[in-house]
């Protein structure tokens, strides 16, 4: 980052590789919608580099650009809420995608037996395990991608996003009992597999012991 | 669903707190231990555990994202567009106000540095040229008066302060106060120094400026020297002062005598001063003898007669025997009148011969003139006449006293300032004072009651071009001879 604030291009292209990939997944998980979530993440890269001579080196890259990809991600919500209220008036809502909650919705209706029972597999899995997270709040959202996908402490989660430790604790309790409870029906039906993980689990705590 | 969510502020069950930072590792070690004793025992909170972690585990079916190239060279476009549209703008906008403002202030820096460069330089040069000027008022002084040790010598010479005391009353010697208030300023005020000088001051100075850069720079650099060793004395002042006049007083002596003055020999130097001291006084008394009134010179007059009459009253021999001679030649001195002051005369200029050799050398032109005045187709007595005779004796000490005593106040205060005090230079300045009564008095006899000028206008063009070349003392002194072209 040193070198992209001395304005070292390749540098910056550097970093754009390393990260990318984690900050678009970010924002398919906190951004408003999926489809935003490669320009998010654009904007996010564009901010970091108009910011870059403000940037100090002894912060932590990573704490420094979720930083400004959760600013990001909230802007644009807040920006397509406002939006979305306006084109309400005009017209009604065009349900080309269906939100979490409704996929879910979908899901447990397929569960109840009004459609054929199967095993949800792949891609339909990770919709439901989506629409789950997306039914988390924004900051429940956030806090437990950092904690799942960048290995961060609450000690980092808490920089990030400016809260303190025992706030992003919390916060990270909330997520994951609602986390708990958003899925349990779809296991408790069979839906979907609970041992997926649980050999990665038992090792874990193999480990820890 | 979506309404059975925990709220970000909504109450939280401490168990799932406690076992969610078990799982994600952030219990302390002793929590962590006893959550685990609890966890052997409990199932319930076993499998709440366990659904946590269920629910953690499944997050690892979000889609990642692969690395897409494409975003990243998009993005990079997009930054170099940024930079692009940045650059252009920054550069126009500054070049529009830059370049002109930073050639304004180039410029006003160039100029202000050459205005102070040359306001400095200025400066240094005016107070160079105010320090060399002070020099150059006191040029003679530095140039003649280097020799510390004899201006030491001669400052605390007795007889010399007094000559030079006497010289600077009769007005033989004068130190030019502007000068003196220039040199002794502050170089901040000399230029307040200057202004207050008389325009003859000025002159005067502007001589000595011209005087001193006609020198070469070594002359220069060696006065500064000089001018540097003298400041640095302890008694500066006094040895300036000192300089100051015998650089005046030196050119009123022979070269001789000023060589032997400024020699490295003692007792040479000893000898020429006091030589020097001599002569100068005798000058002072000649010069105090051009300021007598007339008042003075006919109270001298009669009293010389009154001397002459006692003489021969008193029966002094060789006076008488002289008297008579002079009075038995009736073709040269008419009346006893005439050989009384021939008589007389001689008593002067014969005494003051047998005291001062210069007296005598200044005195044979006018020695010869008083024993010839009257009318030129007389024959005067030969050379070996005189000769023959006994030559009454000079004005004795008391007879010199008896000229004194009815002296007006203001002859005797000048005679006061002359002398100094010291009888010999008293006695001196009375002869000299008796000769010049002589002198008028003859003078009187053969005045042609014209004017200077008419004199002047009626000499013959070849005496009047040598005239023209005198002093004006000495001018004055051959135009109130008594020639004979005029008698």
């Amino acid at each position: 980052m040193l070198r992209v604030r001395d304005d070292d291009a390749s540098a910056f292209a550097e970093l754009m590789q390393r990260y990318e990939g984690r900050l678009v997944r970010l924002m398919h998980t906190i951004g408003p919608r999926h489809d935003l979530a490669e320009d998010l993440a654009q904007e996010t890269f564009m901010r970091v580099f108009r910011a870059r001579k403000t940037y100090e080196p002894g912060a932590k890259f990573s704490t420094w650009l979720f930083t400004i990809a959760g600013n990001v991600a909230r802007n644009a919500a807040r920006s397509l809420g406002r939006r979305k209220e306006v084109s309400e008036v005009d017209a009604p809502r065009a349900e080309d995608s269906p939100s979490g909650p409704q996929l879910l919705a979908a899901t447990a209706l397929e569960s109840s037996g009004m459609m054929p029972t199967r095993m949800v597999e792949g891609d339909e899995r990770a919709s439901v395990v989506r629409a789950a997270v997306s039914a988390l709040s924004e900051r429940q959202r956030m806090a437990l991608m950092l904690s799942r996908f960048e290995n961060m402490s609450y000690l980092e989660i808490a920089e990030t996003m400016d809260l303190t430790t025992k706030a992003v604790k919390s916060l990270l309790s909330r997520a994951r009992v609602n986390l708990k409870e958003l899925l349990q029906p779809y296991i408790e039906a069979g839906l979907i597999n609970s041992e997926i993980g649980k050999e990665d689990f038992e090792r874990e705590q193999e480990e820890k012991q | 669903m979506n309404a059975s969510t925990i709220s970000d502020n909504a109450p939280l069950d401490p168990d799932d707190e406690l076992l969610v930072a078990y799982l994600d590792g952030e219990l302390q070690r002793q929590e962590q231990s006893d959550l685990e004793n609890r966890l052997l025992t409990n199932e319930k909170l076993r499998l709440r555990l366990q659904q946590l972690q269920t629910g953690w585990d499944l997050l690892e079916d979000l889609p990642g994202s692969s690395p897409s190239m494409k975003l990243v060279e998009s993005t990079l476009e997009l930054v170099v567009a940024d930079i692009l549209k940045d650059q252009p703008t920054v550069k126009k906008s500054r070049m529009q106000w830059q370049l002109p403002v930073g050639l304004f202030l180039l410029c006003l820096v160039i100029g202000l540095a050459v205005y102070f460069t040359e306001t400095t330089l200025r400066s240094n040069a005016y107070q160079k040229e105010l320090k060399d000027l002070a020099i150059a008022g006191n040029l003679n002084a530095y140039n003649y008066g280097g020799d510390l040790k004899l201006m030491r010598e001669l400052s605390a010479n007795k007889d010399w302060a007094q000559m030079i005391s006497a010289s600077k009353e009769i007005g033989d010697i004068s130190v030019d106060n502007a000068v003196d208030q220039l040199t002794e300023a502050p170089a901040a005020e000399r230029e307040i120094a200057l202004k207050a000088m008389t325009l003859e001051q000025m002159d005067q100075l502007n001589s000595r400026w011209d005087q001193f850069n006609r020198l070469n720079q070594s002359a220069q650099s060696r006065i500064r020297t000089t001018v540097a060793s003298i400041a640095a004395q302890p008694d500066s002042q006094l040895l300036l002062e000192t300089m100051q006049v015998y650089a005046i007083w030196r050119q009123t002596l022979p070269t001789e005598l000023r060589d032997q003055i400024e020699s490295n020999d003692p007792s040479k130097r000893r000898a020429a001063i006091k030589q020097a001291i001599d002569r100068t006084y005798f000058n002072i008394s000649r010069r105090s003898s051009m300021q007598l009134d007339d008042e003075t010179t006919d109270w001298i007059n009669f009293s010389l007669g009154v001397i002459l009459q006692e003489r021969l009253d008193n029966g002094d021999a060789v006076t008488k025997a002289f008297y008579d001679d002079l009075r038995s030649l009736t073709n040269v001195f008419r009346t006893a009148e005439d050989a009384k002051q021939a008589t007389i005369a001689t008593m002067v200029i014969g005494g003051s011969r047998s005291k001062s050799p210069t007296i005598t050398e200044q005195s044979k032109t006018e020695n010869s003139q008083s024993v010839t005045p009257g009318n030129p187709k007389r024959r005067l007595p030969s050379s070996q006449f005189f000769s023959r005779l006994e030559r009454p004796a000079s004005l004795s000490r008391e007879e010199l006293d008896t000229i004194k005593l009815p002296l007006p106040e203001n002859a005797l205060e000048m005679l006061g300032v002359v002398s100094m005090g010291n009888p010999l230079t008293e006695l001196v300045t009375l002869r000299v004072w008796c000769e010049e009564a002589l002198r008028r008095k003859f003078m009187q006899r053969f005045e042609d009651n014209l004017s200077l000028e008419e004199r002047y206008n009626k000499l013959p063009s070849e005496r009047r071009n040598r005239i023209d070349l005198l002093s004006p003392e000495d001018f004055l002194r051959e135009m109130s001879k008594p020639s004979r072209s005029r008698r």
